[in-house]
């Protein structure tokens, strides 16, 4: 069913500023627990990373060996804070903005729940030692059929609405629609896999590394890009240059973010192919990487003047654009495998793991929720200060922490590389980087609770004062105006 | 065909390549397809396996020793050739690891031999290695009433970590699997070279 | 700084007036080039049984290692460290577990190597010990320990052992003489194919004959 909708170039004016309210509540289920995951995944992060400081900090106490806790971090990232933002980005793109009904929206208060139990239920069994050591398949098996349901409860509605409401050459809806479909695709086909007992031997590395590179490139970037191309005309108050070769950048991605997870088995238990194969795919995913980098550049160098002020959405926007055109750079030249040798298996990698999350994904997430609580709450965010002081110290505290682990990754590895200095010299080098570490780290953990402070204010604030002053929010919404690809 | 379904039907193709070329085709070529079904570790150290990824051992040490152009594992003496796809092929835990804080695993059990080493080791790192990073893992442990003489298996504990008197320490039963799949670790096999570091 | 010409593969959809910038024509060409090539080149014939390559992407071997070898002998080690510093990080990493950081051992469990006649008497029987391990009943400083020590002979190099030897010998008050690697090398020759852990009066008489035959 098409419906017509004006073209890409012309942004669209919103005559009511007015979020549906039936979609207030998905959008809150979503993104209510989503603040609440990103505090404990940064709390553990940070307690991981003051066990470096003192391994014998709460050490004898199973449940935060440091082990369980640093994945279980990445997990409640991901899982609770990624996905859920990445889901919302898809409804605030189906629904226009907010301005059209959903369908299935009921489902998506059950879906949110069954997400959330499945994943409280998950993170409590990593810390209890029921993790496989999967990486991003780490969730214990008790926890999938929740998520996996949750999952596809809000999915399934926003892939049919989106199919149907589809816009020609909307590069927002395509990506959108890689995150939307990859994420059950191979997370699903994975987990088949690794509870099947046949399933045996190094086949189990490739299929982790597979689900690994293509969740954060083709799940979670996928939905980081989809949300650029959405911002970008509120934004940047125009579209991101350069449709066509979008387009290929889009191809080039959801093809090759499958392929690039084999890079990170260089040197190992690998035919060479394999390895070359991820290689180069990674190479490719930088292409592309750049090719969006460049339309956004050139659409932003005509930003207009107000927001070269202090617009959040903005700021966070243009530093997650950064941070991913560092991170997809260093993802393809640092598993070379000329070097590799003295990058391989230190934090040096554990930087790009980091610039790429925190600095890519969680900056353009932010960047969103800025620009959309908002419109959806009918309420401009309380105080320009704390949300500049979020980006502050998030940008700096995401600087610092890469910026130290990539200096230290590289003492790392050309300490492992003489094959005569012990091991214990060679973290004895890199601890102090690890240790100053923590500063940054708890930069980020003030950053996000400024964050979330900020959000129960806006929260606290547009629920008294709904019946009020819906007049003053309306106004500001028109100005603020959401404009859809 | 709709553009969207092209698209849509585009995202599920290439995805299916990535699982075909980096799931589906090594578990045939590289996985337990050949005839040798007894190698599968049984027993404590398929037990320990788990424990040992339950415990994010991995998040510090690997289990990949890369050949000689890619770095000095095995000048190190971390084994004595790079690791093969036979060397998990039975294998169900598969650990490689991501980050080395410390030394390559994959052949631990050529290294050191007993498991008192282990368990002292486990029980509080420090000792052996002042100011390590490893933590310790005496959750794994089990503190039990000393009657009489110790049993065997009790740990030499003496100064910080030693028990209140009457007491002693000995591994639990996940201490005990881990350290049986430690001592496993040797994936090159015997006779495969020399190894003397 | 714009281009011209445009590849007519991406040419004909841009829509605004924005020309793509030349750098970038220029990096996606080269990179695009790049990755193409190294997996032609790398590919391994696409072949299961393939793992490795050599050559300056696919990474080379060490080469203070090759010119090491070149160069020869001995006089490339390292500048010798002090053999008790070299003994002492030994102990600790493989022998403290049992024996304690201050040598005392457990009574009941694990003998002293602190004040043991054992350490401060006949270097090469103790070097066998260590090479061999050791079990069953044995005797040290007035009492009596009935247990098994592993065999480090796989574990620890000649050098490594004589080191820690030395370290043995001479803290906590023991007072015997250095140990040299080439005395543990000859004692693994002599001992190669005692394949079990030595018993305490298997290993005394290996002293004897020895300090026989030396006579
Ligand atoms: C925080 C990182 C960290 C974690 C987690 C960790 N280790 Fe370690 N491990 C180390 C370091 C560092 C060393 C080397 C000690 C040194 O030189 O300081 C080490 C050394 C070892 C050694 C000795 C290896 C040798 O060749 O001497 C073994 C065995 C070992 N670890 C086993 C484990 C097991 C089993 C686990 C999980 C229960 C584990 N480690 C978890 C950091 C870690």
């Amino acid at each position: 069913m098409a419906e017509t909708l004006e073209s890409k170039e012309t942004p669209v004016k919103v005559s009511s500023g007015e979020v549906d309210p039936s979609l207030r509540a998905p959008f809150l289920w979503l993104l209510g627990p989503a603040a609440v995951w990103l505090s404990v995944a940064t709390i553990l992060a940070l307690l991981g990373s003051l066990k470096l400081v003192d391994p014998r900090f709460l050490g004898t106490w199973g449940w935060l060996t440091f082990g369980r806790i640093s994945p279980a971090a990445f997990l409640s990232f991901v899982y609770g804070f990624g996905i859920p933002v990445g889901l919302s980005a898809a409804l605030w793109a189906v629904t226009k903005g907010g301005r059209l009904p959903l369908l299935g929206r009921r489902w998506c208060l059950a879906s949110s729940f069954l997400w959330n139990v499945g994943l409280w239920g998950g993170i409590t069994g990593v810390l209890a030692g029921e993790s496989r050591s999967l990486s991003w398949l780490g969730l214990p098996t008790f926890s999938l059929p929740s998520l996996g349901l949750g999952y596809l409860l809000s999915a399934g509605w926003l892939v049919a609405a989106l199919v149907s409401r589809w816009e020609e050459a909307s590069l927002a809806l395509r990506f959108l629609l890689l995150g939307l479909v990859w994420i059950p695709w191979a997370g699903g086909a994975a987990a088949l896999m690794l509870h099947d007992p046949a399933v045996r031997g190094v086949a189990m590395g490739s299929l982790e590394w597979w689900f690994n590179d293509g969740l954060l490139y083709a799940g979670l970037g996928a939905f980081a890009l989809g949300i650029v191309y959405l911002l970008a005309p509120s934004s940047l108050g125009r579209p991101l240059a350069f449709s066509g070769l979008g387009r290929l950048a889009f191809w080039t991605w959801a093809l090759f973010a499958n392929l690039a997870g084999t890079a990170h088995l260089v040197g190992g238990p690998f035919p060479l192919w394999m390895v070359s194969l991820g290689v180069s795919s990674r190479f490719l995913l930088w292409v592309a990487a750049v090719a969006v980098g460049v339309g956004f550049w050139v659409a932003a160098r005509r930003l207009p003047a107000e927001k070269r002020e202090w617009d959040p959405s903005w700021h966070f926007l243009r530093f997650g654009m950064s941070s991913f055109l560092v991170a997809a750079g260093l993802g393809a030249l640092l598993v070379l495998p000329a070097w590799s040798r003295y990058v391989h298996y230190t934090v040096l990698e554990e930087a790009q793991l980091v610039l790429f999350l925190y600095g890519f994904l969680g900056m353009t997430f932010f960047s969103l929720l800025y620009a959309l609580l908002p419109q959806l709450l009918g309420r401009p965010w309380p105080s320009p200060t704390l949300s500049k002081v979020h980006f502050w110290l998030s940008s700096y505290g995401i600087s610092f922490l890469v910026g130290l682990l990539a200096v230290g990754g590289l003492f790392q590895g050309v300490g492992l590389d003489e094959p005569d200095l012990p091991v214990h010299d060679v973290i004895v080098l890199l601890l102090p980087f690890l240790r100053s570490a923590a500063a940054p780290a708890t930069a980020l953990l003030a950053g996000h609770a400024v964050f979330g402070l900020h959000l129960l204010w806006l929260i606290l604030e547009s629920g008294s004062s709904r019946r009020g002053d819906e007049e003053t929010a309306l106004a500001h919404a028109d100005i603020e105006g959401v404009r859809t690809p | 065909m709709t553009e969207q379904k092209r698209v849509l039907l585009g995202i599920l193709l290439a995805t299916g390549v990535g699982w075909l070329l980096l799931a589906w085709l090594p578990l045939r070529k590289l996985g337990p397809a050949g005839a040798s079904a007894d190698g599968a570790p049984f027993g404590r150290a398929a037990l320990g396996g788990e424990v040992y990824a339950a415990n994010g051992c991995a998040s510090c040490h690997t289990q990949v020793v890369r050949p000689p152009n890619l770095g000095s594992d095995i000048a190190r003496g971390w084994g004595a050739r790079r690791t093969l796809p036979s060397d998990y092929r039975e294998e169900h835990v598969i650990p490689l690891g991501v980050l080395r804080l410390g030394p390559d695993l994959s052949d631990v059990g050529e290294r050191r031999t007993d498991p008192r080493w282990y368990y002292r080791f486990l029980y509080d790192p420090r000792v052996i290695y002042p100011g390590t990073v490893m933590p310790s893992y005496r959750y794994l442990f089990a503190r039990v009433p000393l009657l009489g003489t110790p049993l065997p298996d009790s740990l030499p504990l003496s100064g910080r970590d030693a028990p209140r008197p009457g007491f002693q320490v000995v591994p639990g039963p996940e201490a005990r699997a881990l350290v049986a799949y430690l001592l496993s670790l040797k994936r090159v096999p015997p006779g495969e070279t020399g190894k003397t570091p | 700084m714009n281009c011209e010409d445009q590849p007519e593969r991406r040419g004909q959809e841009i829509s605004s007036k924005e020309r793509l910038p030349c750098f970038f024509l220029v990096f996606s060409t080269v990179i695009v080039l790049f990755a193409g090539g190294f997996f032609l080149r790398y590919s391994g014939g696409l072949r299961w049984d393939v793992y490795d390559a050599s050559g300056y992407l696919a990474g080379l071997p060490r080469p203070t290692a090759t010119s090491a070898v070149l160069a020869g002998g001995p006089a490339q080690k390292p500048a010798a460290v002090n053999p008790i510093q070299v003994g002492q990080d030994v102990y600790q990493a493989n022998c403290a577990a049992c024996h304690q950081p201050t040598g005392q051992g457990m009574s009941g469990q694990f003998p002293p190597v602190a004040g043991s006649d054992w350490v401060n008497g006949d270097p090469r029987v103790l070097a066998a010990m260590v090479l061999g391990g050791l079990q069953g009943p044995v005797r040290v400083a007035g009492a009596e320990y009935n247990g098994m020590m592993p065999a480090w002979k796989t574990v620890l190099n000649d050098a490594k052992i004589a080191a820690v030897l030395t370290f043995l010998r001479q803290s906590w008050g023991n007072h015997g003489s250095a140990v040299e690697e080439d005395q543990v090398k000859s004692v693994r020759a002599e001992t190669a194919n005692h394949a079990a852990p030595w018993k305490v009066e298997e290993v005394e008489t290996l002293g004897k004959s020895a300090g026989k035959e030396a006579k």
